[in-house]
Protein backbone atom coordinates (compact mmCIF):
# COMPACT_ATOMS: atom_id res chain seq x y z
CA UNK A 1 0.00 0.00 0.00
CA UNK A 2 1.97 3.74 -1.17
CA UNK A 3 1.13 6.62 0.99
CA UNK A 4 -0.88 7.73 -2.03
CA UNK A 5 -3.18 4.87 -0.97
CA UNK A 6 -3.23 5.24 2.13
CA UNK A 7 -4.18 9.07 2.48
CA UNK A 8 -6.93 8.02 -0.08
CA UNK A 9 -8.06 5.93 2.33
CA UNK A 10 -8.14 8.44 5.29
CA UNK A 11 -9.50 11.22 3.53
CA UNK A 12 -12.96 10.61 3.30
CA UNK A 13 -12.76 9.72 7.16
CA UNK A 14 -10.61 13.27 7.77
CA UNK A 15 -13.05 15.30 5.86
CA UNK A 16 -16.23 13.81 7.90
CA UNK A 17 -14.58 14.58 10.76
CA UNK A 18 -14.26 18.24 9.32
CA UNK A 19 -17.81 18.19 9.06
CA UNK A 20 -18.53 17.05 12.61
CA UNK A 21 -16.57 19.34 13.99
CA UNK A 22 -18.41 22.62 12.08
CA UNK A 23 -21.89 20.96 12.47
CA UNK A 24 -20.37 20.92 16.66
CA UNK A 25 -19.19 24.40 16.54
CA UNK A 26 -22.14 26.32 15.03
CA UNK A 27 -25.04 23.82 17.40
CA UNK A 28 -22.99 24.38 20.49
CA UNK A 29 -22.18 28.23 19.58
CA UNK A 30 -26.25 28.38 18.61
CA UNK A 31 -27.35 26.81 22.17
CA UNK A 32 -24.90 28.55 24.51
CA UNK A 33 -27.80 30.83 25.49
CA UNK A 34 -29.92 28.68 26.20
CA UNK A 35 -27.83 26.15 28.10
CA UNK A 36 -25.89 28.54 29.81
CA UNK A 37 -27.41 28.70 33.73
CA UNK A 38 -25.30 31.54 34.92
CA UNK A 39 -26.20 34.01 32.68
CA UNK A 40 -27.70 37.63 33.28
CA UNK A 41 -31.41 36.43 33.31
CA UNK A 42 -30.50 33.83 36.09
CA UNK A 43 -28.21 35.82 37.91
CA UNK A 44 -31.01 38.61 37.99
CA UNK A 45 -34.09 35.98 38.84
CA UNK A 46 -32.07 35.07 42.01
CA UNK A 47 -30.70 38.45 43.03
CA UNK A 48 -34.59 40.05 42.60
CA UNK A 49 -35.59 37.48 45.19
CA UNK A 50 -33.21 38.39 47.52
CA UNK A 51 -33.42 42.40 46.81
CA UNK A 52 -35.41 44.97 48.18
CA UNK A 53 -38.59 45.49 46.68
CA UNK A 54 -39.77 49.59 46.10
CA UNK A 55 -43.43 50.27 45.84
CA UNK A 56 -43.43 50.32 42.25
CA UNK A 57 -42.64 46.29 41.84
CA UNK A 58 -38.94 47.50 40.83
CA UNK A 59 -35.81 45.04 42.33
CA UNK A 60 -33.03 47.18 43.88
CA UNK A 61 -29.84 46.18 43.68
CA UNK A 62 -27.10 46.80 46.11
CA UNK A 63 -24.42 49.28 45.54
CA UNK A 64 -21.56 47.63 43.48
CA UNK A 65 -18.59 46.48 45.91
CA UNK A 66 -15.76 43.66 45.16
CA UNK A 67 -16.68 40.16 45.37
CA UNK A 68 -20.33 41.11 45.68
CA UNK A 69 -21.45 42.50 41.94
CA UNK A 70 -24.37 40.66 40.10
CA UNK A 71 -22.77 41.22 36.52
CA UNK A 72 -19.76 42.18 35.26
CA UNK A 73 -18.64 44.91 33.88
CA UNK A 74 -21.51 46.95 35.38
CA UNK A 75 -20.14 50.90 36.22
CA UNK A 76 -19.78 51.57 40.03
CA UNK A 77 -21.30 55.19 39.14
CA UNK A 78 -24.80 53.43 38.49
CA UNK A 79 -27.92 52.79 41.22
CA UNK A 80 -29.43 50.46 39.58
CA UNK A 81 -32.61 48.50 39.57
CA UNK A 82 -34.42 45.24 37.40
CA UNK A 83 -38.01 44.38 36.74
CA UNK A 84 -37.46 40.82 35.79
CA UNK A 85 -40.63 39.56 33.75
CA UNK A 86 -42.66 36.45 32.42
CA UNK A 87 -45.17 37.52 29.32
CA UNK A 88 -47.35 34.42 30.02
CA UNK A 89 -48.52 36.10 33.23
CA UNK A 90 -48.99 39.33 31.49
CA UNK A 91 -48.15 42.65 29.70
CA UNK A 92 -45.26 44.62 31.45
CA UNK A 93 -45.74 48.39 32.04
CA UNK A 94 -42.89 50.72 32.73
CA UNK A 95 -43.12 54.33 33.71
CA UNK A 96 -41.64 56.53 35.20
CA UNK A 97 -40.75 60.13 34.93
CA UNK A 98 -37.61 61.69 33.43
CA UNK A 99 -36.97 65.12 34.45
CA UNK A 100 -33.93 64.76 35.88
CA UNK A 101 -30.77 66.48 34.69
CA UNK A 102 -28.79 62.81 35.31
CA UNK A 103 -28.91 60.29 32.88
CA UNK A 104 -31.41 57.94 33.30
CA UNK A 105 -31.21 54.22 30.86
CA UNK A 106 -33.74 51.46 30.50
CA UNK A 107 -32.08 48.67 28.39
CA UNK A 108 -34.77 45.74 27.52
CA UNK A 109 -33.17 41.81 27.42
CA UNK A 110 -34.72 38.54 26.42
CA UNK A 111 -33.66 36.32 24.57
CA UNK A 112 -30.02 36.82 24.82
CA UNK A 113 -30.19 40.08 23.18
CA UNK A 114 -31.25 43.60 23.90
CA UNK A 115 -34.06 44.13 21.94
CA UNK A 116 -34.69 47.92 23.18
CA UNK A 117 -33.52 50.86 24.75
CA UNK A 118 -33.01 54.04 26.04
CA UNK A 119 -32.80 57.04 27.97
CA UNK A 120 -34.44 59.44 29.67
CA UNK A 121 -33.26 61.68 26.60
CA UNK A 122 -35.85 59.94 24.36
CA UNK A 123 -38.67 59.66 26.67
CA UNK A 124 -41.59 61.65 25.22
CA UNK A 125 -42.94 64.73 26.85
CA UNK A 126 -40.45 63.94 30.13
CA UNK A 127 -42.40 60.70 30.74
CA UNK A 128 -41.40 57.17 30.41
CA UNK A 129 -44.33 54.88 29.31
CA UNK A 130 -43.42 51.69 27.83
CA UNK A 131 -45.47 48.34 27.51
CA UNK A 132 -43.63 45.19 26.98
CA UNK A 133 -45.83 42.09 25.21
CA UNK A 134 -45.37 39.07 22.72
CA UNK A 135 -46.65 39.60 19.50
CA UNK A 136 -50.25 38.55 20.03
CA UNK A 137 -50.28 40.92 23.36
CA UNK A 138 -49.19 43.94 21.54
CA UNK A 139 -51.15 43.11 18.68
CA UNK A 140 -54.32 42.54 20.97
CA UNK A 141 -53.65 46.23 22.56
CA UNK A 142 -53.60 47.70 19.63
CA UNK A 143 -56.86 46.27 18.25
CA UNK A 144 -58.32 48.10 21.34
CA UNK A 145 -57.31 51.43 20.57
CA UNK A 146 -58.98 51.86 17.58
CA UNK A 147 -60.46 55.28 17.57
CA UNK A 148 -59.52 55.79 21.30
CA UNK A 149 -57.52 58.72 22.63
CA UNK A 150 -54.05 59.15 20.91
CA UNK A 151 -51.78 57.07 22.21
CA UNK A 152 -49.04 57.73 24.38
CA UNK A 153 -46.98 54.56 25.07
CA UNK A 154 -44.34 52.99 23.57
CA UNK A 155 -45.28 49.45 22.33
CA UNK A 156 -42.46 46.94 22.28
CA UNK A 157 -42.59 43.17 21.01
CA UNK A 158 -40.06 41.06 23.04
CA UNK A 159 -38.55 38.42 20.98
CA UNK A 160 -39.23 35.96 24.46
CA UNK A 161 -41.45 35.43 26.90
CA UNK A 162 -38.58 35.57 29.90
CA UNK A 163 -36.51 38.69 30.12
CA UNK A 164 -35.67 41.72 32.18
CA UNK A 165 -35.34 45.42 31.84
CA UNK A 166 -32.55 46.93 33.68
CA UNK A 167 -32.99 50.35 34.78
CA UNK A 168 -29.69 52.38 35.43
CA UNK A 169 -29.47 55.50 37.27
CA UNK A 170 -26.39 57.64 36.69
CA UNK A 171 -24.85 58.96 40.45
CA UNK A 172 -22.38 61.72 39.06
CA UNK A 173 -20.45 61.97 42.16
CA UNK A 174 -20.03 58.67 44.47
CA UNK A 175 -22.42 61.03 47.60
CA UNK A 176 -25.28 60.90 44.81
CA UNK A 177 -26.14 56.75 45.07
CA UNK A 178 -28.81 57.84 47.31
CA UNK A 179 -30.59 60.03 44.71
CA UNK A 180 -29.72 58.22 42.16
CA UNK A 181 -31.41 55.32 44.31
CA UNK A 182 -34.61 57.46 44.44
CA UNK A 183 -34.69 58.22 40.99
CA UNK A 184 -35.45 54.25 40.44
CA UNK A 185 -37.80 54.29 43.74
CA UNK A 186 -40.21 56.61 41.64
CA UNK A 187 -40.46 53.90 38.90
CA UNK A 188 -43.00 51.46 38.33
CA UNK A 189 -43.18 47.91 36.56
CA UNK A 190 -46.42 46.39 37.03
CA UNK A 191 -48.33 43.15 34.75
CA UNK A 192 -51.47 43.99 33.23
CA UNK A 193 -53.95 41.68 31.22
CA UNK A 194 -54.03 42.34 27.76
CA UNK A 195 -57.66 43.42 27.13
CA UNK A 196 -60.67 40.85 26.19
CA UNK A 197 -61.21 40.48 22.51
CA UNK B 1 12.60 17.11 23.26
CA UNK B 2 14.24 14.81 21.07
CA UNK B 3 14.83 14.85 16.97
CA UNK B 4 14.18 11.30 15.13
CA UNK B 5 17.60 10.45 13.93
CA UNK B 6 16.57 8.93 10.98
CA UNK B 7 13.51 9.63 9.64
CA UNK B 8 13.22 6.39 7.33
CA UNK B 9 14.08 4.23 10.12
CA UNK B 10 11.05 5.94 12.38
CA UNK B 11 8.80 4.97 9.06
CA UNK B 12 9.64 1.92 8.51
CA UNK B 13 9.08 1.52 12.44
CA UNK B 14 5.51 3.02 12.26
CA UNK B 15 4.31 0.83 9.17
CA UNK B 16 5.37 -2.07 10.84
CA UNK B 17 3.08 -1.15 13.44
CA UNK B 18 0.35 -0.64 11.15
CA UNK B 19 0.88 -3.85 9.47
CA UNK B 20 1.05 -5.84 12.58
CA UNK B 21 -2.13 -3.83 13.54
CA UNK B 22 -3.59 -4.98 10.09
CA UNK B 23 -2.50 -8.57 10.44
CA UNK B 24 -4.57 -8.66 13.86
CA UNK B 25 -7.88 -10.55 13.19
CA UNK B 26 -9.92 -7.17 13.05
CA UNK B 27 -12.35 -7.98 10.35
CA UNK B 28 -13.58 -5.44 7.79
CA UNK B 29 -17.13 -4.20 9.24
CA UNK B 30 -15.07 -3.40 12.53
CA UNK B 31 -12.32 -1.72 11.04
CA UNK B 32 -14.80 0.75 9.48
CA UNK B 33 -16.33 1.15 12.65
CA UNK B 34 -13.25 2.19 14.67
CA UNK B 35 -12.68 4.55 11.68
CA UNK B 36 -16.05 6.29 11.84
CA UNK B 37 -15.44 6.26 15.77
CA UNK B 38 -12.37 7.88 15.67
CA UNK B 39 -13.69 10.33 12.90
CA UNK B 40 -16.43 11.30 15.30
CA UNK B 41 -14.53 11.80 18.40
CA UNK B 42 -12.00 13.88 15.99
CA UNK B 43 -14.71 16.33 14.98
CA UNK B 44 -16.49 16.65 18.40
CA UNK B 45 -13.29 17.33 19.60
CA UNK B 46 -12.26 19.87 17.27
CA UNK B 47 -15.33 21.58 17.04
CA UNK B 48 -15.60 22.14 20.79
CA UNK B 49 -11.84 23.44 20.76
CA UNK B 50 -12.89 25.62 17.47
CA UNK B 51 -16.21 26.99 20.17
CA UNK B 52 -13.73 27.98 23.24
CA UNK B 53 -11.31 29.61 21.09
CA UNK B 54 -13.75 32.07 19.24
CA UNK B 55 -15.82 32.50 22.76
CA UNK B 56 -12.55 33.31 24.49
CA UNK B 57 -11.32 35.85 21.88
CA UNK B 58 -13.73 38.93 22.46
CA UNK B 59 -17.52 39.17 21.34
CA UNK B 60 -18.02 37.83 17.50
CA UNK B 61 -17.31 40.40 15.04
CA UNK B 62 -17.21 44.00 14.50
CA UNK B 63 -14.87 45.43 16.97
CA UNK B 64 -14.31 48.87 17.50
CA UNK B 65 -10.76 49.84 17.80
CA UNK B 66 -9.06 53.05 18.50
CA UNK B 67 -5.66 52.66 19.83
CA UNK B 68 -5.68 49.94 22.95
CA UNK B 69 -9.09 50.79 23.47
CA UNK B 70 -12.03 47.95 22.02
CA UNK B 71 -15.35 48.31 21.99
CA UNK B 72 -18.86 45.62 20.62
CA UNK B 73 -21.18 47.91 19.69
CA UNK B 74 -23.31 45.15 18.19
CA UNK B 75 -23.49 43.71 21.38
CA UNK B 76 -26.56 46.06 22.77
CA UNK B 77 -28.29 45.94 19.33
CA UNK B 78 -30.58 43.71 18.61
CA UNK B 79 -28.84 42.55 15.36
CA UNK B 80 -26.21 40.90 17.76
CA UNK B 81 -24.24 37.82 16.28
CA UNK B 82 -24.31 34.32 17.40
CA UNK B 83 -21.02 34.75 18.69
CA UNK B 84 -21.49 37.66 20.72
CA UNK B 85 -24.63 36.04 22.05
CA UNK B 86 -22.86 33.10 23.59
CA UNK B 87 -20.02 34.76 24.97
CA UNK B 88 -22.61 37.01 26.98
CA UNK B 89 -24.64 34.07 27.40
CA UNK B 90 -21.18 32.90 29.44
CA UNK B 91 -19.75 35.65 31.27
CA UNK B 92 -23.31 36.95 32.50
CA UNK B 93 -22.92 40.44 30.96
CA UNK B 94 -26.53 42.67 30.30
CA UNK B 95 -24.49 45.07 27.82
CA UNK B 96 -25.56 48.72 27.35
CA UNK B 97 -28.47 49.63 24.92
CA UNK B 98 -26.73 50.96 21.77
CA UNK B 99 -29.13 53.78 22.31
CA UNK B 100 -27.44 54.37 25.88
CA UNK B 101 -23.90 54.67 24.96
CA UNK B 102 -20.78 52.45 24.53
CA UNK B 103 -18.24 50.54 26.46
CA UNK B 104 -14.66 50.87 25.67
CA UNK B 105 -12.14 48.37 27.16
CA UNK B 106 -8.60 48.22 27.58
CA UNK B 107 -6.53 45.35 27.74
CA UNK B 108 -2.95 47.27 27.06
CA UNK B 109 -1.45 50.88 27.49
CA UNK B 110 -1.04 52.99 24.22
CA UNK B 111 2.25 51.65 23.96
CA UNK B 112 0.67 47.76 23.46
CA UNK B 113 1.95 45.95 26.95
CA UNK B 114 -0.74 44.19 29.08
CA UNK B 115 -1.33 46.59 31.78
CA UNK B 116 -0.63 44.87 35.10
CA UNK B 117 -1.05 46.34 38.80
CA UNK B 118 2.09 46.80 39.66
CA UNK B 119 3.10 48.97 37.11
CA UNK B 120 2.33 52.53 37.54
CA UNK B 121 0.18 53.94 34.75
CA UNK B 122 -0.82 57.63 33.75
CA UNK B 123 -4.16 58.84 31.82
CA UNK B 124 -4.60 61.08 30.09
CA UNK B 125 -7.51 63.22 28.03
CA UNK B 126 -9.30 63.83 25.61
CA UNK B 127 -12.53 61.53 26.08
CA UNK B 128 -14.70 61.55 23.05
CA UNK B 129 -17.73 63.70 23.13
CA UNK B 130 -20.79 62.55 25.48
CA UNK B 131 -23.20 63.42 27.89
CA UNK B 132 -21.35 61.35 30.42
CA UNK B 133 -18.62 59.37 31.06
CA UNK B 134 -17.02 57.32 33.59
CA UNK B 135 -13.23 55.73 33.47
CA UNK B 136 -12.27 52.98 35.76
CA UNK B 137 -10.49 50.01 36.44
CA UNK B 138 -11.78 46.08 36.77
CA UNK B 139 -10.78 43.36 36.69
CA UNK B 140 -10.37 41.43 32.98
CA UNK B 141 -13.53 39.14 34.15
CA UNK B 142 -15.40 42.61 34.92
CA UNK B 143 -15.46 42.10 38.67
CA UNK B 144 -14.27 45.52 40.68
CA UNK B 145 -10.84 45.17 42.34
CA UNK B 146 -10.87 45.65 45.85
CA UNK B 147 -8.47 48.58 47.20
CA UNK B 148 -7.77 50.98 50.10
CA UNK B 149 -9.75 53.82 48.90
CA UNK B 150 -12.72 52.13 47.94
CA UNK B 151 -13.54 53.80 44.17
CA UNK B 152 -13.23 52.22 41.37
CA UNK B 153 -13.76 54.77 38.80
CA UNK B 154 -13.80 58.78 38.18
CA UNK B 155 -17.24 60.17 36.36
CA UNK B 156 -16.85 63.28 34.61
CA UNK B 157 -18.57 65.41 36.82
CA UNK B 158 -16.13 64.63 39.43
CA UNK B 159 -12.49 64.24 38.45
CA UNK B 160 -10.60 66.95 38.82
CA UNK B 161 -9.99 68.99 35.46
CA UNK B 162 -6.65 71.18 35.16
CA UNK B 163 -7.47 74.70 33.56
CA UNK B 164 -8.81 74.00 29.92
CA UNK B 165 -10.77 70.90 31.09
CA UNK B 166 -7.87 68.78 30.55
CA UNK B 167 -6.94 65.96 33.45
CA UNK B 168 -4.82 62.75 34.27
CA UNK B 169 -5.77 59.56 36.54
CA UNK B 170 -2.89 58.14 38.01
CA UNK B 171 -3.18 54.59 38.57
CA UNK B 172 -0.98 53.32 40.98
CA UNK B 173 -0.92 51.43 44.03
CA UNK B 174 0.63 53.79 46.24
CA UNK B 175 -1.35 56.83 46.86
CA UNK B 176 -1.15 59.94 44.51
CA UNK B 177 -2.06 63.70 44.15
CA UNK B 178 -4.64 64.24 42.29
CA UNK B 179 -7.55 61.50 40.61
CA UNK B 180 -5.79 58.28 41.65
CA UNK B 181 -7.14 55.01 41.18
CA UNK B 182 -5.55 52.01 42.67
CA UNK B 183 -5.69 48.61 41.21
CA UNK B 184 -5.05 47.34 45.17
CA UNK B 185 -3.51 43.54 44.96
CA UNK B 186 -4.78 42.76 41.25
CA UNK B 187 -2.48 41.39 39.10
CA UNK B 188 -3.67 42.15 35.53
CA UNK B 189 -6.08 45.08 35.70
CA UNK B 190 -8.05 46.32 32.17
CA UNK B 191 -9.42 50.31 32.19
CA UNK B 192 -13.00 50.42 31.16
CA UNK B 193 -14.35 53.36 29.50
CA UNK B 194 -17.88 53.82 29.61
CA UNK B 195 -19.30 57.05 27.32
CA UNK B 196 -22.88 57.62 27.45
CA UNK B 197 -25.56 58.88 24.84
CA UNK B 198 -22.33 59.34 22.81
CA UNK B 199 -22.42 60.37 18.82
CA UNK B 200 -19.58 58.50 18.15
CA UNK B 201 -19.71 57.14 14.53
CA UNK B 202 -19.05 53.27 14.55
CA UNK B 203 -18.41 52.89 10.88
CA UNK B 204 -15.41 55.73 10.79
CA UNK B 205 -11.71 55.22 11.71
CA UNK B 206 -11.20 56.97 14.62
CA UNK B 207 -7.90 58.48 15.72
CA UNK B 208 -7.05 57.05 19.07
CA UNK B 209 -5.38 60.88 20.00
CA UNK B 210 -9.38 61.25 20.23
CA UNK B 211 -9.35 58.68 23.30
CA UNK B 212 -7.54 58.49 26.66
CA UNK B 213 -4.24 57.88 26.13
CA UNK B 214 -2.54 54.68 29.01
CA UNK B 215 1.24 55.83 29.60
CA UNK B 216 3.56 53.57 31.62
CA UNK B 217 5.47 55.66 33.95
CA UNK B 218 7.08 52.95 36.50
CA UNK B 219 7.47 49.39 36.81
CA UNK B 220 8.74 47.96 40.22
Amino acid sequence: MTVKDRFLDLAPWGIAALLIAGVVHIVSILLMPSVATRDAYARLVAVARAAETTSGGIALLAPLAPGAETLPFEDPAMAEGVCVFDLAKGLLRVRGGADGEDLLGLSFHAGGRVFHSMTDRSAIKGKIDIVVGDAGQIEAVEGDDAGAAPVQEVRITAPSRRGFVLIRSFAKRPSDQDRARQRIRAMSCEVFQPPEE
Amino acid sequence: MFAIADPRAAWSVLRGATKARRAAPLREPFVRYARAFAAMMAGLALGFLATAVSIHSGYGFNALRVGPWTAWPQTGAVDIDPYARAVLARSGEAPLGRDQGLVFVARVDSAGAPLVGRCEYRVTAPVPAARFWTLGLASPAGALLPNPTGRYAYASRDILRREGGGFDIAISRVARPGNWLSPGEARDVVLVLRLYETALDLEARHDPASFPNIVKLACP
